[in-house]
This record gives C-alpha cells, sequence and structure tokens, in this order.
C-alpha cells in the first residue's frame, strides 16, 4: 500500500491488487456467493429463481456491493449453470439451499461422450449469468468489479461422469481421463469467453480438484498445463478456486499464471503465502461454517487481520457463504480491512 | 460509489436491530420470506427484510406466538419487540422459542395446563411439575405408565435441560433454571427436546448444513 495512494473505486482496487499493484486498501474481492436469504427478502430475487434468471440474479448479486460493501459482484452463485446447459439432472432446490447436480445419475461415460450442445450459450441457465453480468455493467459501470465464473474441466467432470466413476478413471485410464479435461475444458473457455464479452471484469475459475479427493502431484499430472492454457486463453485475470486442504498443491498453482488463487480456512494464511512465494496473489479466507455463520463480528475481524497480517492480498469468504449468514458478520469484514489499514497509518 | 457497507440500508438496520438470535429462512406460512430473531439492550426484535403486503401482521403474530411459548413479555406499543422476564439470558431457548413460534401453525392452540409430553423411546408421559424449595423455584420430572427405563429416562429428560436451558440438577430427577426462577413456558418448550437430545441434535446438524456450500454438500467429499 502507499502512504499517498487516493481513494479508489471498488473495480480500481480489485483490478490493481489482482495484477499485484499498490492499491489503497486491500480489496474485499469476493470469488463466490455472498447472497443471503435476507438479502433475497430485501431485493425480492431468491433462490432458485435468482439461478435461472438474469434480472434477478443482477438484483440479488449487486446486493454485496451496494448492502455489504464489497468491492466485487459476483453474479454466478452456485456450481452448476454449465451442467444443467450439458443436460446434467438438476435438483434446482428451494430458497434456502444449493442447487446440485444428481452425480448419481451421469450422463456420459466417456470421452467420446462429449457434446457441447450448439445452444449451450443460449441456454436458459448459462444466459441467465451472462445477461446478468451485462445488467450489472450497464448499471456500474466502472464502479466495482464485476466477476464471472466458469467451472472448471474437472468440476465440470464430476458432473458429466460421475464422482465416483471419474476418478476412478483417473486411475484405470489417466489418457482417457486426460481426453475427457481436454473436450470438458473447451465448454470452459466458451462460457468464460461469454462472460468476458458480457462484461466481466474478473472470472473465478473453480476446479474441485480437492484436498479431500485427491494430491497435490494429481493436480500436477492433470490440471496444471491445462490451467496454463485456460489461463493464456481468457484474457481476463482470473481467480482459481479449490477448496480444502491445498498447501501441498500451491507450488503447483502458483505456476499456472492466474491472477490469484482463492483459498480454504483449512490452509494457515501465513503458510499457503509461504507456499505460493509470490508467484500468485491469494484471496480468502475467512471460515464460512463457524466464524462466519456462527460466531460474531469479532471473530470476523480476528480472521481478516490474521489473514491480512499474513500478507494475503485480497481478503474474501474462503467459498460461497452459508444462505444463512449473519448480515453483521459480513458487514464487519470491510469495516475491519479499513481499521487495519487505518491503525497501521499504511494510507 | 453508490454507497458503502456504512451507509447501507442492511448496515442501517443491523445498527438498529442489533445481534441476530436465529433466523429462519423459510416462513412456511406468509411468502417463504426468511424472519429473524434480534437482541439490543436486552430488547428482543422480530424482523423481516421482505416488504410484502401484509409482513407486519405477521410480524405481529410470530411476536405475540413467542410470548406464548417462551417466557418472555411484548414491549407495549410496538407490533415486533418483546422483553425477558428477567435478567436471565437463555440462547437456546429463545431460539427453539422463536422457530416454535415461526414453523408451527399458527392456528394450532399452545397447550396450556400441565406440562407433559410422551416420551419417544418408550411408552411413558413425562409430567413436569414445579413447586418453590427455599431460595429456588424447583421442577421436578416424573412419569405416567409403565417402563423399566422410567428412572433412566427421567435422567435423561433432566440432562437435556441442562444441555439447552443451562439448569442446574437439583436431584436426580429434579432441575431449575439457573437463577432459581420460575419459567413454565420455556419448561414446556424444552421439554419435548430435553426427552431426546441425540435425535435434537442430529436435527440441527442437519438444518445446519443446509445452506452450506462445502466439498460434501457439493458431494465432493469421501463420505
Amino acid at each position: 500500500m502507499s502512504p499517498t495512494l487516493e481513494k479508489m473505486t471498488s473495480r480500481q482496487r480489485v483490478m490493481a491488487a489482482l495484477a499485484g499493484e499498490t492499491v489503497d486498501r486491500p480489496p474485499v474481492c469476493n470469488p463466490t456467493n455472498v447472497a443471503t436469504v435476507e438479502l433475497m427478502d430485501l431485493v425480492g430475487a431468491s433462490f432458485p429463481d435468482a439461478h435461472r434468471d438474469g434480472e434477478l440474479s443482477a438484483r440479488l448479486a449487486a446486493t454485496g456491493y451496494t448492502e455489504l460493501g464489497f468491492d466485487a459482484i459476483s453474479p454466478y452463485f452456485s456450481i452448476i449453470q454449465e451442467s444443467s446447459a450439458l443436460g446434467c439432472d438438476m435438483q434446482w432446490e428451494q430458497k434456502d439451499n444449493w442447487p446440485t447436480v444428481r452425480m448419481s445419475n451421469p450422463i456420459w461415460k466417456s470421452s467420446s461422450d462429449v457434446r457441447i450442445p450448439s445452444n449451450f450459450l443460449e441456454h436458459r441457465d448459462t444466459k441467465a449469468i451472462t445477461d446478468s453480468i451485462s445488467i450489472l455493467k450497464q448499471e456500474y459501470g466502472d464502479e466495482v468489479a464485476i466477476v464471472g465464473k466458469t467451472m472448471g474441466p474437472w468440476t465440470l467432470a464430476y458432473h458429466v461422469f460421475g464422482v465416483e466413476p471419474f476418478l476412478l478413471g483417473t486411475v484405470d485410464d489417466p489418457d482417457e481421463t486426460m481426453k475427457a479435461l481436454h473436450a470438458l475444458k473447451e465448454a470452459t473457455i466458451l462460457y468464460g469467453q461469454a462472460q468476458i464479452d458480457a462484461g466481466a471484469d474478473v472470472l473465478t475459475l473453480p476446479d474441485h480438484a480437492t484436498g479431500d479427493l485427491v494430491s497435490g502431484e494429481y493436480y500436477k499430472r492433470f490440471l496444471l498445463e491445462m490451467h496454463q492454457e485456460l489461463e493464456e486463453e481468457l484474457s481476463v485475470p482470473i481467480m482459481l478456486h479449490i477448496c480444502g486442504s491445498t498447501v501441498d498443491r500451491m507450488p503447483y498453482i502458483a505456476e499456472t499464471g492466474m491472477a490469484a488463487f482463492h483459498f480454504d480456512s483449512k490452509n494457515d494464511p501465513s503458510e499457503a503465502m509461504a507456499a505460493v512465494n509470490g508467484k500468485i496473489r491469494l484471496v480468502g479466507n475467512i471460515n464460512n461454517p463457524t466464524t462466519l455463520y456462527a460466531r460474531g463480528p469479532a471473530e470476523v475481524r480476528a480472521e481478516v487481520n490474521a489473514a491480512l497480517d499474513a500478507g494475503v492480498q485480497l481478503i474474501a469468504p474462503e467459498c460461497a457463504i452459508p444462505l444463512k449468514t449473519k448480515l453483521e458478520n459480513l458487514l464487519e469484514i470491510p469495516l475491519a480491512i479499513e481499521d487495519w489499514v487505518a491503525e497501521r497509518g499504511d494510507n | 460509489m453508490r454507497s458503502s457497507a456504512g451507509q447501507s440500508k442492511v448496515a442501517s438496520r443491523v445498527k438498529e436491530l442489533g445481534n441476530c438470535i436465529e433466523l429462519v429462512s423459510i416462513d412456511p406460512y406468509f411468502h417463504q420470506v426468511s424472519v429473524g430473531l434480534f437482541i439490543k439492550s436486552g430488547v428482543l426484535t422480530v424482523f423481516s427484510y421482505s416488504e410484502l403486503p401484509g409482513v407486519e401482521t405477521r410480524i405481529e403474530q410470530i411476536r405475540d406466538r413467542c410470548t406464548q411459548l417462551g417466557d418472555v413479555e411484548a414491549v407495549e406499543g410496538t407490533n415486533d419487540q418483546l422483553r425477558l422476564i428477567s435478567d436471565l439470558y437463555m440462547d437456546r431457548a429463545l431460539r427453539f422459542m422463536f422457530i416454535g413460534a415461526v414453523e408451527k401453525d399458527p392456528a394450532l392452540a399452545v397447550p396450556t395446563g400441565t406440562i407433559t409430553a410422551p416420551d419417544t423411546k418408550t411408552k411413558l408421559t413425562f409430567v413436569i411439575t414445579g413447586a418453590q424449595e427455599g431460595d429456588k423455584y424447583v421442577y421436578t420430572v416424573s412419569t405416567e405408565g409403565e417402563s423399566e427405563r422410567a428412572e433412566m429416562r427421567v435422567r435423561a429428560a433432566v440432562g437435556g435441560f441442562i444441555r439447552y436451558s443451562n439448569c442446574e440438577r437439583v436431584d436426580k430427577d429434579k432441575f431449575s433454571f439457573e437463577d432459581g426462577r420460575k419459567y413454565d413456558n420455556f419448561a414446556r418448550l424444552i421439554l419435548p427436546l430435553a426427552r431426546n437430545v441425540s435425535a435434537v441434535e442430529a436435527k440441527l446438524e442437519q438444518d445446519e448444513l443446509a445452506g452450506q456450500m462445502n466439498t460434501q454438500t457439493l458431494g465432493f467429499a469421501q463420505s
């Protein structure tokens, strides 16, 4: 941070932080959802409709900026829009829960089955997000960073092949796995580009090679090169998101060339910063289930401070927040950052 | 910049309402809106961010229902506020009271009279009576019906009161609230929960997982 830097707009702050440039204060940049059931009621835009209607999506997503004071707006709340357009069996749930893909009922068995429908970008559930981004761009212009999201091939593979068949395939026939991932990567690029065209300033790229299921070596073997390709193909800064303990793969993630890595609270911020060694920015990692959901502002503030003390460049909840998160806890995040900066006299 | 956290409608409202004690995501009796119970300076407020017509009437209905389910009283001249009848703050009891007030059919009358509830694990029926014993109001749990496990079930029920209302065990079948005062509504409210703690805990855990996005709920974790 610079002692002489003038107050930045939210968008300037996010873009500068992602580029590794000087900022007036670290941004609150949520790569994933910050909508809650209360915010849904406030603006009359509830799940599941807000996933499937661009206008409702934009209205709900904007509250992250207008009501919570975050520096980014992320209108893709879930992780299933592309999978719905690919033809997966969907469970849309209701207001208080996340839509899911019924992965026990996979639609494809092998790489040769992978077909991206010609109307992929026109499907109601993909179009809802591109429409939402267009609306937000028109409404907020250059004021705030608009964050799109395109699912990585590994996550898409879970959805279309089922988790277990896909993971078993990585052992039984790794070449076939690579073919499938390459085929699915096209959907990632297609949808990412469509969101950039609609006005997204940044893309989140979730690819759930999570610590729970696969090792760091798996990441290197199957995904590192593919993520490097995605970074080259998509022309805006990308924030890679992988849940769980990921310190073992952070040195590889740091080699992707992506702008930032959105990391989970299962990773200590200082340890994570050491693991990436300055080669990629970190976004995160305020704990969801315990801190934001069940505790109070004091605990939220302590976690924000811990992340900032460790040098984390962009602050955010670790993942999509629980839909019943208390608003007082979310409001505390930007306040804690401002106080942290003021106390240190950095700006 | 259109607004910041410090100036927003939500930020102003949070300042007014205080801390959220409990939030119910879906009111099954009013357009599926969310409703919260908040506390500030000892005053409880029932609030929804919904602005649908009729929401104020529903808020009042929930507020009034709380006065029947818990040992709280309406704040005169308001349609949304409550106050505790003493300085004792029972977090979990208040949460259960509020959830019941929102989620239970408002057309059903709240039971009055003797405090009873059937046991879920035997054919017994629990009965609770209260009496002043020295400086404490003491509640005694007894059972009606036949079961070899009656004594054990009574102990378990008393344990449930300790868990959910911070009560103190006076004897194997007796408990009192922390400040020794009488709280008949809370005793009636907690009894159905106290009789089967493991089931209640499982339900609470399930409720907490709803709306959480993590590798487990997404199906991306080892089971």
